[in-house]
C-alpha cells in the first residue's frame, strides 16, 4: 500500500429525489450517500459491505463517474497528483475511463446478445484508442489467458456460455484495456458456490499478479473478508467503519458492524459478542438526524440522537482502522 | 422418534420439448417428527422438485415416476403420490397439515387483496370460522410472528410491507391451521442477512416451542450450521449425503459435500488459502444417465464410477454417503486427479 492514494473521496453526498402529486413536485430525496469519504489505494483491494439500500452500489457509481455526485469531491490520481474528476474535457474522461473500469452482477446482461463476444472485447479496445488491430487481438488473448478462458471461445454469443464463464469473460473485457483501477458490483453473487469460488481465487490471483486497485461490492461478508485488504462497512449512506480485514470479526467496534457479524451465519467462528437487530432499516428518505443507527442501536445516546458522528481512530490504535461511533470505548469486550 | 414424512426411491421426470429429462433420481428422505431437516444444493441440484413433489405442486411437465411419498398423521398414513392432486384429501393435506413458506414473497401474495384477508383465508378454508373470529386469529398470529401494529397491518396490502414483513405474513399463512410439517423453501435467500437472522430465530422457535418439523430447503451451507438438526445434500437429482448437522459439516464423506463446504469463505478462514474449487459446472440432467452423476467433476473418480449404480453406504450412526470410493471407516483414497480441486 503506498502513502498516497489512487483516488480520494470526500463527502459524496448523492440525492435522488422524490417526486409527487400531479404536479410531480420534488417531496423528498433519497439518501442514497451521505457524506462519505473513502481512500483507495494503489494495489489494494477494498471490500464495501452493507445490507441493501445502504448505498454501495451507489458509492460504485460515483467511483466509476456513471452518475454525478449531488456534493462533494471526487479526486484521481492521474499520473502527477489527485486531479477533480467533475470537470473532464472528452479526452480526459476517455483517459479516466480507461483507467478506471466497471463489472457489473447480472453477467446475462452486461453483454450484447448479438455480438460474438471476441467482438465486444474488440470494440472496448478500439474506444480506448489501441489502433493495432495486432496488439489488440494480442490483449485480448492475455486477456482471456488470465481468466483461464480460451481464445477459441471469444467466436462464441454470450448465450453459449454459464455465469460464470460470462463473468470470466467480463473481467477479461475489463483488464484488456489495462485499467488501474477496477469496480466490482456484488460480481459473485449471482453465482453457485462453486463457480463463485473461482471467481473469488480468480480476483484474489489477478489483483496478486498485476496490482490493480479494485474497489469489492458486495453484501456477503465473508466473502469480502476473505477478498479485500480493507473493508468499509456502510450503513444507510454513511460509511461506518473501515477497518483492516482481518481485524474482521474479532476487532469490529461499530455497533452495527458487530450486529451484522452477529447474523451472519458461520460454522467456523464461535461468536463472542452478540447483537441482535430488532426492526428494519429506517428508509433512506427519512434518515435519522444524528447518528443513521441511532434508532436501532442498542447502546444509544442522546447525543447520537442529535450529532452525526465522524470516522475517527478505534480504539485499538491501528492506524487503518477508523470508526464512526460516539461511543469512546467498544461496546461489548474488545 | 417416529417419522412425520417417508419419500421411497422417488422419481421425478419433466417434459422438455421432446425429451423427458430425469430430475430426481430414487430419493429416499426420512423426516423424523419434530426435526429441522435441511436439504441443501446448488441451483438446479432438485431441492426445491423435491418440495415440489412432497406437496403436489409440481409444474405440469413435471411428473413422478415412480417411489413413494408417505405423510404420517396421528391415527393414519397418507400415500400423498397416489391422492389426487388436486382432490379433497390433498386440499385438506396442503396448508392444514403442511404448510408451505416460499422464497418469492411478492408472487406468493395476491398484490390486490389485503394481506390480513389473504392469511385469514386460509384459515377460513380449512376451519370452520367466522369472519371476525378469523380475523382475531390472524391479528394474534401477527403479533405471534412479531409483525408491528398488527390491527393495523391486516388491511394493508403486500407492497406496503418490506421483504422482511412480508416473509412473516407468508410465515403467518403457513402455520396459521397449525400444521405439523412445514416446507420452506429458501425462505431468507432474498432478505439482508440481519433480516435473514430474525426470520430464522423466528422458524427455530416454531420448531422448538411449538413441536412443529421442518423441512428447509437452501443452498446456503452456513445457515444449516446454525438451524438442522439432519442434513441431506443433495445434486443433480441424487441424495448423496445424509446425516445430522455434526456428521455431514464437521466430517463430510461425499467428495462434492467436502468441496462445497470448503469452497465457501468463512469469517475465520486463513487469507493465506485458495478456496476449493470444483473444476467445471453442474452438468444438464440429459448428459448423465449412467453412474455417478459426480463423477465428470470428482478428484476421486475411477473408471467405476462412471458405469456403476452407486449405492448409499451406511456409516456410524445411519450417517450416508453415495460413493464408491469410500472405504469402510468412510475414508477417501488419494485423489486420481490432480488439478485446482485437489
Amino acid at each position: 500500500m503506498s502513502e498516497s492514494p489512487i483516488y480520494r473521496a470526500t463527502g459524496i453526498k448523492k440525492y435522488f429525489p422524490v417526486t409527487g402529486g400531479i404536479l410531480r413536485r420534488t417531496i423528498g430525496h433519497v439518501k442514497a450517500l451521505d457524506g462519505v469519504d473513502l481512500d483507495i489505494y494503489r494495489s489494494e483491494t477494498i471490500s464495501v459491505i452493507g445490507e441493501s439500500g445502504c448505498g454501495k452500489t451507489t458509492l460504485g457509481r460515483m467511483l466509476a463517474v456513471l452518475q454525478k455526485p449531488t456534493e462533494g469531491e471526487l479526486t484521481f490520481d492521474f499520473g502527477q497528483e489527485l486531479q477533480s474528476v467533475k470537470e473532464l474535457d472528452r479526452e480526459e474522461e476517455l483517459a479516466f475511463r480507461k483507467k478506471v473500469q466497471m463489472i457489473f452482477q447480472d453477467p446475462y446482461t452486461s453483454f450484447n446478445p448479438r455480438q460474438r463476444v471476441g467482438a465486444a472485447m474488440n470494440e472496448v479496445l478500439e474506444v480506448h484508442g489501441v489502433d493495432d488491430p495486432e496488439e489488440r487481438f494480442a490483449r485480448i488473448n492475455e486477456a482471456c489467458e488470465m481468466v483461464n478462458m480460451r481464445v477459441e471461445y471469444l467466436q462464441r454469443y454470450p448465450h453459449e456460455f454459464s455465469g460464470g464463464q460470462r463473468q470470466r469473460l467480463a473481467i477479461a473485457r475489463c483488464l484488456a484495456v489495462k485499467p488501474e483501477l477496477i469496480i466490482a458490483d456484488e460480481i459473485v453473487s449471482a453465482l453457485d458456490v462453486s463457480i463463485q469460488a473461482q471467481i473469488i481465487n480468480l480476483l484474489r490471483q489477478i489483483q496478486e499478479d498485476t496490482g490493480l486497485s479494485f474497489v469489492f461490492i458486495t453484501h456477503d461478508v465473508a466473502v469480502a473478508r476473505y477478498v479485500g485488504h480493507r473493508i468499509a462497512v456502510m450503513y444507510l449512506g454513511s460509511v461506518v467503519e473501515i477497518l483492516p480485514a482481518e481485524a474482521l470479526p474479532a476487532s469490529a467496534e461499530h455497533p452495527y458492524t458487530i450486529a451484522l457479524l452477529s447474523a451472519v451465519p458461520d460454522m467456523n467462528v464461535q461468536k463472542k459478542k452478540q447483537i441482535a437487530l430488532q426492526g428494519e432499516v429506517p428508509s433512506p428518505i427519512d434518515v435519522p438526524t444524528g447518528c443513521a443507527f441511532s434508532t436501532r442501536c442498542p447502546f444509544v445516546m442522546d447525543i447520537c440522537r442529535t450529532q452525526r458522528p465522524q470516522l475517527r481512530s478505534a480504539s485499538d490504535g491501528r492506524s487503518d482502522h477508523q470508526v464512526a461511533c460516539h461511543l469512546e470505548t467498544p461496546p461489548i469486550g474488545a | 422418534m417416529s417419522n412425520i414424512l417417508e419419500l421411497k426411491d422417488v422419481n421425478v421426470s419433466f417434459a422438455v420439448e421432446s425429451d423427458r429429462l430425469h430430475i430426481l433420481r430414487d430419493v429416499s428422505l426420512e423426516v423424523p417428527r419434530g426435526s429441522f431437516l435441511c436439504v441443501v444444493g446448488e441451483s438446479g441440484c432438485g431441492k426445491s422438485v423435491t418440495a415440489q413433489a412432497i406437496v403436489q405442486l409440481l409444474p405440469d411437465n413435471g411428473k413422478v415416476d415412480s417411489g413413494n411419498i408417505r405423510y404420517f398423521d396421528q391415527n393414519e398414513t397418507l400415500e400423498i403420490n397416489t391422492l389426487e392432486k388436486f382432490g379433497a384429501k390433498m386440499r385438506s393435506l396442503r396448508g392444514a397439515k403442511i404448510g408451505m413458506i416460499f422464497q418469492d414473497t411478492l408472487s406468493s401474495l395476491n398484490p390486490a387483496h389485503k394481506v390480513g384477508r389473504q392469511v385469514a383465508e386460509t384459515l377460513r378454508q380449512h376451519l370452520d370460522l367466522s369472519k371476525e373470529e378469523a380475523r382475531e386469529r390472524v391479528i394474534e398470529l401477527f403479533k405471534k410472528l412479531g409483525i408491528p401494529d398488527p390491527e393495523r397491518r391486516y388491511d394493508a396490502y403486500p407492497h406496503e410491507f418490506s421483504g422482511g414483513m412480508r416473509q412473516r405474513v407468508m410465515i403467518a399463512i403457513a402455520t396459521a391451521c397449525e400444521p405439523d410439517l412445514v416446507i420452506a423453501d429458501e425462505p431468507t435467500t432474498a432478505l439482508d442477512v440481519t433480516i435473514q437472522a430474525q426470520i430464522m430465530t423466528l422458524l427455530k422457535d416454531l420448531q422448538k416451542s411449538a413441536g412443529k418439523t421442518f423441512l428447509l430447503i437452501t443452498h446456503n451451507m452456513a445457515l444449516v450450521s446454525e438451524v438442522a438438526d439432519h442434513v441431506a445434500v443433495m445434486y443433480l437429482g441424487r441424495i448423496v449425503e445424509y446425516g445430522t448437522v455434526e456428521q455431514v459439516l464437521r466430517s463430510p464423506k461425499h467428495p462434492y459435500t467436502q468441496a462445497l463446504l470448503k469452497s465457501v469463505p468463512s469469517l475465520a478462514a486463513d487469507k493465506a488459502i485458495e478456496l476449493l474449487t470444483v473444476e467445471g459446472q453442474t452438468p444438464s440432467p440429459a448428459d448423465v444417465t449412467q453412474g455417478c452423476e459426480f463423477a465428470g467433476r470428482c478428484a476421486y473418480i475411477v473408471d467405476e464410477c462412471r458405469q456403476a449404480t452407486i449405492p448409499l453406504i451406511s456409516f456410524e450412526n445411519s450417517h450416508q454417503a453415495r460413493c464408491m470410493r469410500l472405504d469402510k471407516s468412510g475414508n477417501l483414497p488419494a485423489p486420481t486427479k490432480v488439478g485446482d480441486n485437489v
